[in-house]
């Protein structure tokens, strides 16, 4: 694990320097979970490369901003999420939906389900309504507040709730009639 | 279904990175943007606007001043307090002027002298006036200017001083032949 923390310490130095290696070997080492969490916001391949490319290649001029190489990743993540929300918002994907949160029908909840396959329940994510699905990403996977999640998607903490309960309503029914089927 | 979806996302983090990208053609599209020499296309924009602004504020300055000092033909036409001071003088030059050709005409061989210097001082005024044309507003060409109009108006006192002493001269002189 040291070993792990000292090799990537010393390819951010590398990094600073300008080293091309370097920089290649941290793009393979993070391309994957980054380009993960800018799918799962934006719900496409294409948005979710351009995303990521621009987010590289921020994040490599911007290195030597870099203090605590043990932030990298939650830095790394950051600037992806920021280049993601600002493409969702030149988009003008995220809408203030709360009223039609009545229109999906409850599910009763019935067993924790932790043996739910993930690869379906991210299909079903990606099938929400994209305000919907960008909340609940932020909130549930990614692991953002409600208050940081209003912060980024320019909305408001209680429209924010609102749309988490949506995405949970409209996620169990859906995967309700998977599940039983 | 799960209670808490946060806590089903936290169990399956090793497995929630389910989409694959392509690795090497985004890398090759970083790479080129990272080799891409950096035009500051905004900072250089800025740049360049702020320079036409001041080539063309001082461009238009330079042009104004020359004209405005092409067009000068007297001192009223450099600013309010000269026309001022300028109208006051010739005023007064103007008032002693009419009194001094009121006076019936004596040809004396000062009388002549004192019109030559105020011919002399119309030239040093017309000086002044090209200088200033020539290289802009400059105090000493003003005030050899402004003086030329008190000497002016010490001249034609002069005249009209010399008239009237000729005249008494006359009158006495005709007294006495009567």
């Amino acid at each position: 694990m040291s070993q792990s923390i000292n090799l990537t310490e010393q390819i951010i130095e590398r990094c600073k320097c300008g080293d091309e290696r370097a920089r290649y070997a941290l793009y393979q080492q993070y391309v994957k979970p980054m380009y993960n969490v800018a799918y799962r916001i934006l719900g496409n391949q294409f948005d979710a490369e351009d995303v990521v490319q621009d987010a590289f290649v921020k994040a490599f001029k911007k290195i030597n901003t870099l203090k605590e190489f043990k932030a990298l990743t939650s830095w790394l993540k950051q600037i992806v999420v920021n280049e993601a929300i600002s493409l969702v918002r030149k988009q003008k994907k995220m809408q203030l939906i709360s009223e039609y949160v009545d229109e999906v029908p409850d599910v009763e909840v019935e067993e924790m389900a932790d043996g739910l396959p993930i690869k379906q329940v991210m299909k079903t994510i990606q099938e929400l309504p994209d305000g919907a699905r960008i909340v609940f990403t932020l909130r549930a996977i990614e692991g953002y507040r409600f208050n940081e999640v209003a912060e980024l998607t320019g909305q408001t903490v209680n429209n924010c709730k609102v749309q988490f309960h949506r995405a949970k309503k409209i996620l169990n029914n859906q995967l309700k009639t998977i599940l039983y089927a | 279904m799960p209670d808490s979806w946060e806590e089903y996302f936290e169990k399956k983090r090793a497995e929630q990175d389910v989409y694959e990208p392509e690795v090497q053609r985004m890398w090759h599209n970083i790479d080129k943007e990272l080799k891409r020499p950096a035009i500051r296309w905004r900072s250089w924009l800025s740049k360049a606007a702020i320079a036409v602004g001041v080539i063309f504020a001082v461009g238009w300055f330079v042009r104004h001043e020359m004209m405005m000092q092409a067009q000068i033909n007297s001192l009223a036409a450099i600013n309010k307090e000269l026309a001022q001071q300028e109208t006051s003088y010739i005023n007064q030059v103007n008032l002693k002027w009419d009194e001094f050709k009121s006076m019936p005409s004596v040809d004396i061989e000062l009388d002549r002298m004192l019109l030559d210097e105020l011919a002399l001082l119309d030239t040093i005024y017309n000086n002044g006036l090209n200088d200033i044309k020539q290289h802009g507003y400059n105090e000493r060409a003003v005030l050899i200017m402004l003086d030329t109009y008190e000497k002016r108006l010490r001249i034609i006192e002069r005249l009209i001083s010399e008239k009237r002493k000729t005249q008494k001269n006359e009158n006495k002189s005709q007294q006495i032949s009567i």
